[in-house]
C-alpha cells in the first residue's frame, strides 16, 4: 500500500503541477480529547487532557486545566490530581485484573457545550512471558549494508479470552516506541497460540548496540483498543490520490458525548534481554 | 420455485407474441431491407424510411436493417438519413417486397458537419428522453487532445460529468463510474481508460455510432444502474480499398478497410499507438524518464460476409494494452480484449434476428522491487455471454424486441507473487468468484396515434452465485462467523430481479413534444472504489449472499421543442433516481487483496435529481451545442457518515458546456468548446488532535468540503488539403489547444506535514496548455 502511494505520488509529480494551496475551512467546534491508560503496575496512572486545534495553523495543543478526573472500580473512587497543566495523576495503585474501571470528567468550562465525559474499560488477564531475544543482523538487499536489532519473543496467551496485545519497547530504560504508531498493536485472533520465537520488532535507524538493554513491556488490552489504533494509523498517513486508500473518515473513540480519545486498561507482563551480535 | 417463475415469464411473452401476429393478420404486405451508404456500403442506424404524406414510418436498427408493412398497392416512400441526400422510391406493393436502399452522402453541403444522423424532426417524434446519439465524424469535430475521443465528447453533453481529467470514467446523473454499461459491439469494456484517462478505449476511426441511454433504458439493456454507452464499430468498406490515419505529437494511428467481396463482405483493421514517453525524454533531462516507459496501444478489427439475403455473419474484435514502467522499480499493465462473433438471420420480413457470441476480459498486473525482492499482482475478469435478439415489425405501428441474455462472469480478484532472487516465497490468491446472469426481456414502440408514441418494457433476470466460491458469512456486528466453500458448479445463491421500462412521446405540434419515462435497473457487479480517481487497478465484485443486488428507480420528465424549421433542437429534461442496497465502503476500509472485502461494505439509499437544458444547432456551417446541467446526488448509509445523509462525490451542483463549430471556407474551420463544473466533493479536515504523539485530523462530514470549481477552454482550427482531383490522398492539419488559457484545475487535494507540526494542502493539478498537432489523412 506504501509503494502504491508513492508511485501515484511520483506519477503526480511527473505529469502535473503542484502548489501549496489555502483552503477555506469551516472549523468544527473545539472538542476534548481524553488519552488515558490505567495498568495492573503499581505506580501513577496518568489520564491526559487537551483540547482539539486549528488544522492548518495549530499551536501547542492546548492543555484543558482545571477538570474533576476521578476513576471508580465499583468500589472505590480514585481521585486524580492535575500534576501539571492537562495531566491527570492518580495516588499511586495498581489496577486490579477482573475489574471494570470507570472514567468521571467534569470539566471547569464546557467543549463543545458539554462538561461530563465518561467511559469504562475492564482489565484483562495478561499474558506470561517467558523470555525476550534481541540480536544484532546486516540487511544486505538494498545494496548498503543496513544494520538492525531484530527482537523476538517466546510466552503463553491465553486461550479462552478475546483482547489485543499492545507491545512497548525500551532501549537502555528508553522508551523506543515513543508514538502510538511505533507501538506494535494486534488482536489475538490473528494469534490464537502461544508465542514461539515471535518477531515482533526491528530497531532500526540506528539499531541498538550490543550490550543494550532491552525490556518488552506487553499490555494485554480489550480487543476494542486494536481497532482504534489501526484507524489512528490510517486516518494519519497520507492517502492514495487514485482511490484504493479508504475514505476519509474520524477514528473511533470510547469517551461519550462530543469527546475524542481513549482510555483503556491493560494487565502488563514484562521481560528483559541484552543485545547480542547474530553475524 | 424461482425457474418456474422464469418459465410462467417466458410463456407469457410466447403467448403475448402469438396473440399479437394474430391481430397482425389482414390484407398487409411488407418491404424490408437494409439501408446502406453508397461510397462505403455501410448500414446506416437509424435511418428512417416515411411513407409520403403521411406521420408513418419506421427506422433502420442496429444492423441497419428495416421493415416496414403497408396495405397492398401503390406507395411513395421517403428515405433520409442527416448528412445524405433524401431518396424517394415508388412500390407496388402486392406481394412482400426486399428491397435494399442505398443513400448517397450529401455533397452539396461539402462534408458538413452532423451532430446526429437520423432524420430531422427525429428530436420531436422519438422516444428519445435521455438518449444521446453521435456520430463518429461529429465526434472528430470537437477539439481533443491529439485526437477525437468519444468519451470526452459524451461528457460535454448534459447529465454526464466527468468524474476526473485523470479517467476516462464518467457519472450519469449521480451515479458512479461503475454504473455504467460500456459496451463495444455488444461485449462489455470494464475499464475505457486508456493512459490514465488522456484517452479512452474507443478509437473513433473504427467507430461507426455511439448512443448513451441515461433515462429510457430499453429492456434489451441490463446489469447497470445508471446508463448504457453503447458502441457499435464499423463494418469496413465493401465498395473498394480505403484507409485513414494520422499522425500526431502523442500518438500514430491507421485504419484499412477493404471488401473481402465487393457487396458481400468486408474488413477493417484500426490500430493505435502513443509515443509520448519517447517525446518526453526528448524534452526532459530526467533519468527518471529515460528509464521509463509508459504507452499504449490498441487494435480493432472487425469482417462481416453476407451469405445471402438473410443471413449476414459478424466477427469483431478489440485488443488494448496500457505499459507503465517507472525506473524499472514498479510497473503497471492493464488491457481490455473482446471478442463478438455475430449472426443475423431474417426469418421474415418481419422478424430479423441477431445471435451473438461474445467473450470480454479485463486484466491488470502490477509489479514493484528490486533484483532481491519483487511483488507481483495479477487480476483478472472475464465475460463469456450468448445473446438472442429478435426484432420483430409487426406493423407500422408496433416494432416489438425481444431475447435471451446469458453470461458467465468470473472474477480472480488477484494473485500475489512474492519472490526474493530467484526463488518464489510466497503466492497468495484470492478466492475467486463465480456467476452466472441470465435474463429475458420483452418490449415494444407503438404507435397509438399521429401524435402519441409509447414504448415499454419489461426485463427479469436471474443472478446465480456459482462455484467455485467462497461463502462468508456474518453476524449483525459484522463479524465472521462461519465460511462455506462451495465447489465448482455449486450454485449457491440467487437474486431474481424485474425490471419494467415505459416511455412515452406525445407530440403536441410538428416542433414540440412532452416526454417522460420509467426505468427500473440491477446492477449484480459493482467496482470497489473510495473515490472519483480511478484507476486501472479496478477491483469489481459480485452481488452474493450478504451484498444485495443495487436497485435504481429513475422517472424522467422532459419538454421538446424545435426551432426554425428543424434547424434548432431544444429540451428540458427533468429527473429523480432513488437506488436501494446502495454500497459504500465503512470508515477506515481495506480494499486491497482482501479476501473478504465485502464485510467492508455498507448498505444503504442513495438519490439523485436534477435538470437538464440542452440548445442544439445539429448541422450548417455553424453548428453545436450549449449544455447546462444542475443536479444534486445524495447517499444515506448506515455506519458512513455515521449514518447522517452526505453528498456523493458525484455531486456537482453545476455543469455547462459550450461547443461550437465553425467551418469558415472549404478549407478552413474552427471549433472550440468551454467546459464548467462545480468542484469536486471531497472530506475536509475540520480540525486535528493529537493522541500518542502523533497528529490526527478530524472531519465534520463525509464530502462537505468543494475543490475550487474547474472550468476549460479547448480550441482547434483545422485546414483541408486541397481539393485534388488526380491525387486520391485527402489531408488535413489538425491544431489543437486543450485547456487554452491555463487553467490550474484541481485535480487531487493532498495534505502534508511540514515542520513545526504545521500542514500544508498541495494541490495537483494537470494538463495546462496542451497543445497538440496532428495530420489526418484519407484515401
Amino acid at each position: 500500500m506504501k509503494y502504491l502511494i508513492s508511485f501515484a505520488l511520483i506519477l503526480l509529480t511527473i505529469i502535473s503541477c503542484e502548489e501549496v494551496v489555502d483552503l477555506e475551512i469551516d472549523s468544527d467546534e473545539t472538542r476534548l480529547i481524553v488519552e488515558g491508560r490505567i495498568t495492573n503496575e503499581l505506580k501513577v496512572h496518568q489520564i491526559k487532557l487537551t483540547e482539539t486545534s486549528d488544522f492548518f495553523n495549530p499551536a501547542e495543543p492546548v492543555s484543558v486545566v482545571g477538570a474533576t478526573v476521578t476513576v471508580t472500580d465499583g468500589s472505590n473512587e480514585i481521585q486524580f490530581v492535575e500534576s501539571s497543566p492537562g495531566i491527570y495523576g492518580s495516588p499511586v495503585f495498581a489496577g486490579e485484573v477482573g475489574k471494570t474501571y470507570e472514567l468521571s470528567i467534569i470539566l471547569a468550562s464546557a467543549l463543545a457545550n458539554e462538561t461530563v465525559f465518561s467511559a469504562q474499560s475492564t482489565m484483562l488477564n495478561p499474558v506470561v512471558l517467558d523470555s525476550l531475544s534481541a540480536f544484532n543482523s546486516i540487511d544486505f538487499s538494498d545494496g548498503d549494508e543496513f544494520l538492525f536489532t531484530a527482537l523476538n519473543f517466546w510466552g503463553t496467551g491465553n486461550l479462552e479470552q478475546e483482547n489485543a496485545y499492545l507491545m512497548e519497547v525500551f532501549v537502555n530504560e528508553q522508551l523506543e516506541t515513543d508514538t502510538i504508531n511505533e507501538v506494535v498493536v494486534f488482536k489475538d485472533e490473528f494469534l490464537n497460540e502461544n508465542f514461539e520465537d515471535f518477531n515482533f520488532f526491528f530497531i532500526e535507524e540506528p539499531a541498538a548496540l550490543v550490550g543494550d538493554s532491552i525490556t518488552l513491556l506487553m499490555h494485554t488490552v480489550e480487543e476494542d483498543f486494536a481497532d482504534f489504533h489501526n484507524e489512528l494509523l490510517i486516518e494519519s498517513e497520507p492517502r492514495d490520490p487514485f482511490g484504493l486508500s479508504s475514505p476519509p473518515s474520524n477514528v473511533s473513540t470510547n469517551i461519550s458525548g462530543s469527546a475524542i480519545g481513549y482510555f483503556y486498561t491493560s494487565s502488563v507482563d514484562t521481560v528483559y534481554t541484552r543485545v547480542i551480535d547474530d553475524f | 420455485m424461482k425457474s418456474t417463475i422464469l418459465m410462467q415469464l417466458i410463456c407469457c411473452l410466447i403467448a403475448l407474441f402469438i396473440q399479437i401476429e394474430l391481430v397482425g393478420q389482414t390484407k398487409e404486405y411488407t418491404i424490408s431491407g437494409y439501408v446502406t451508404d453508397e461510397e462505403t456500403g455501410e448500414t446506416l442506424i437509424g435511418a428512417t424510411i416515411q411513407k409520403a404524406g403521411t406521420s408513418q414510418g419506421t427506422i433502420t436498427n442496429v444492423y441497419g436493417f428495416y421493415s416496414f408493412t403497408m396495405s397492398a398497392g401503390e406507395h411513395s416512400l421517403i428515405i433520409s438519413y442527416a448528412g445524405f441526400d433524401r431518396q424517394n422510391i415508388s412500390v407496388s406493393l402486392n406481394q412482400n417486397l426486399e428491397k435494399n436502399i442505398i443513400l448517397k452522402s450529401n455533397t452539396a453541403v461539402l462534408q458538413e458537419v452532423v451532430v446526429t444522423g437520423q432524420s430531422e424532426d427525429h428530436h420531436i417524434k422519438e422516444n428519445n428522453i435521455g438518449l444521446i446519439s453521435l456520430k463518429s465524424s461529429s465526434i472528430a469535430s470537437i477539439p481533443a487532445i491529439g485526437e477525437a475521443d468519444i468519451i470526452r465528447a459524451i461528457k460535454l453533453l448534459p447529465g454526464i460529468q466527468s468524474t476526473s481529467e485523470t479517467s476516462s470514467g464518467f457519472s450519469v446523473r449521480g451515479g458512479s463510474p461503475d454504473q455504467n454499461l460500456i459496451l463495444l459491439d455488444e461485449a462489455v469494456v470494464y475499464n475505457p481508460s486508456h493512459l490514465l484517462g488522456f484517452y479512452s478505449t474507443f478509437n473513433n476511426d473504427a467507430v461507426k455510432n455511439v448512443q448513451l441511454y441515461k433515462g429510457n433504458i430499453p429492456a434489451k439493456y441490463g446489469g447497470r444502474l445508471s446508463s448504457v454507452l453503447d458502441v457499435r464499430m464499423k463494418e469496413g468498406n465493401n465498395q473498394k480499398l480505403s484507409g485513414n490515419g494520422g499522425i500526431g505529437l502523442i500518438a500514430a494511428r491507421a485504419t484499412l478497410e477493404a471488401p473481402i467481396v465487393k457487396d458481400k463482405g468486408s474488413i477493417i483493421v484500426s490500430g493505435r499507438r502513443t509515443y509520448a514517453d519517447l517525446i518526453a525524454r526528448t524534452f526532459r533531462n530526467d533519468s527518471t524518464i529515460d528509464n521509463s516507459t509508459l504507452y499504449f496501444y490498441d487494435l480493432n478489427l472487425k469482417a462481416n460476409y453476407k451469405l445471402g439475403q438473410k443471413d449476414r455473419i459478424f466477427v469483431s474484435s478489440y485488443l488494448g494494452r496500457d505499459v507503465f514502467d517507472l525506473d524499472d522499480t514498479f510497473s503497471l499493465a492493464w488491457g481490455n480484449n473482446t471478442i463478438t462473433s455475430r449472426w443475423n438471420h431474417i426469418f421474415s420480413p418481419k422478424l430479423f434476428s441477431n445471435t451473438s457470441f461474445v467473450y470480454s476480459r479485463y486484466e491488470y498486473n502490477l509489479g514493484f522491487g528490486d533484483n532481491d525482492f519483487n511483488l507481483d499482482w495479477k487480476s483478472a475478469l472475464r465475460d463469456y455471454t450468448v445473446k438472442l435478439d429478435f426484432d420483430y415489425f409487426l406493423n407500422p405501428k408496433n416494432n416489438l424486441t425481444f431475447g435471451i441474455h446469458s453470461s458467465y462472469h468470473r472474477i480472480e480478484p488477484g494473485t500475489i507473487k512474492v519472490t526474493s532472487g530467484e526463488e518464489i516465497d510466497q503466492t497468495n490468491t484470492i478466492s475467486e468468484e463465480n456467476a452466472l446472469e441470465h435474463s429475458v426481456f420483452i418490449g415494444n414502440e407503438q404507435q397509438i396515434s399521429s401524435n402519441l408514441k409509447l414504448n415499454y418494457g419489461f426485463r427479469a433476470t436471474l443472478f446465480q452465485n456459482i462455484g467455485p466460491g467462497v461463502e462468508y458469512v456474518y453476524n449483525d456486528m459484522f463479524e465472521r462467523t462461519d465460511s462455506i466453500n462451495h465447489s465448482a458448479g455449486n450454485i449457491y445463491n440467487s437474486y431474481l430481479r424485474f425490471e419494467p421500462r415505459f416511455a412515452i412521446n406525445y407530440q403536441l405540434n410538428k416542433s414540440s413534444a412532452i416526454k417522460g419515462s420509467y426505468v427500473k435497473t440491477h446492477q449484480f457487479i459493482q467496482l470497489a472504489s473510495n473515490s472519483v480517481g480511478g484507476s486501472p487497478l479496478d477491483i469489481w465484485f459480485l452481488a452474493s449472499p450478504n451484498t444485495l443486488p443495487q436497485e435504481s428507480d429513475q422517472i424522467s420528465l422532459g419538454y421538446f421543442r424545435n426551432f426554425a424549421d428543424n434547424k434548432i433542437e431544444t429540451s428540458i429534461e427533468t429527473y429523480y433516481r432513488s437506488i436501494n442496497n446502495q454500497i459504500d465502503f465503512k470508515d477506515q476500509a481495506s480494499l486491497i487483496l482482501n479476501e473478504e472485502l465485502e464485510n467492508e461494505l455498507r448498505v444503504g439509499n442513495g438519490w439523485a435529481y436534477g435538470v437538464e437544458l440542452l440548445l442544439k444547432k445539429p448541422a450548417g456551417r455553424f453548428n453545436g451545442w450549449f449544455s447546462f446541467t444542475w443536479s444534486a446526488s445524495r447517499r444515506k448509509i448506515p455506519f458512513v457518515n455515521e449514518g447522517r445523509t452526505f453528498k456523493s462525490s458525484f455531486d456537482r451542483p453545476i455543469n455547462l458546456s459550450l461547443v461550437g463549430n465553425y467551418k469558415l471556407n472549404d478549407r478552413w474551420s474552427i471549433n472550440g468548446t468551454f467546459t464548467y463544473y462545480s468542484g469536486q466533493a471531497f472530506t475536509r479536515p475540520s480540525s486535528r488532535f493529537n493522541f500518542g504523539n502523533i497528529i490526527v485530523p478530524r472531519y465534520t462530514e463525509r464530502n462537505d468540503g468543494r475543490l475550487p470549481s474547474y472550468h476549460r477552454m479547448d480550441v482547434g482550427v483545422t485546414l483541408q488539403s486541397k481539393n485534388n482531383k488526380i491525387k486520391k490522398l485527402k489531408g488535413e492539419w489538425v491544431l489543437a489547444v486543450y485547456n487554452a488559457y491555463g487553467r490550474r484545475n484541481p485535480n487531487i487535494i493532498t495534505f502534508q506535514q511540514v515542520e513545526n507540526n504545521r500542514t500544508e494542502a498541495t494541490q495537483f493539478s494537470i494538463f495546462r496548455w496542451v497543445p497538440t498537432i496532428t495530420y489526418n489523412f484519407r484515401f
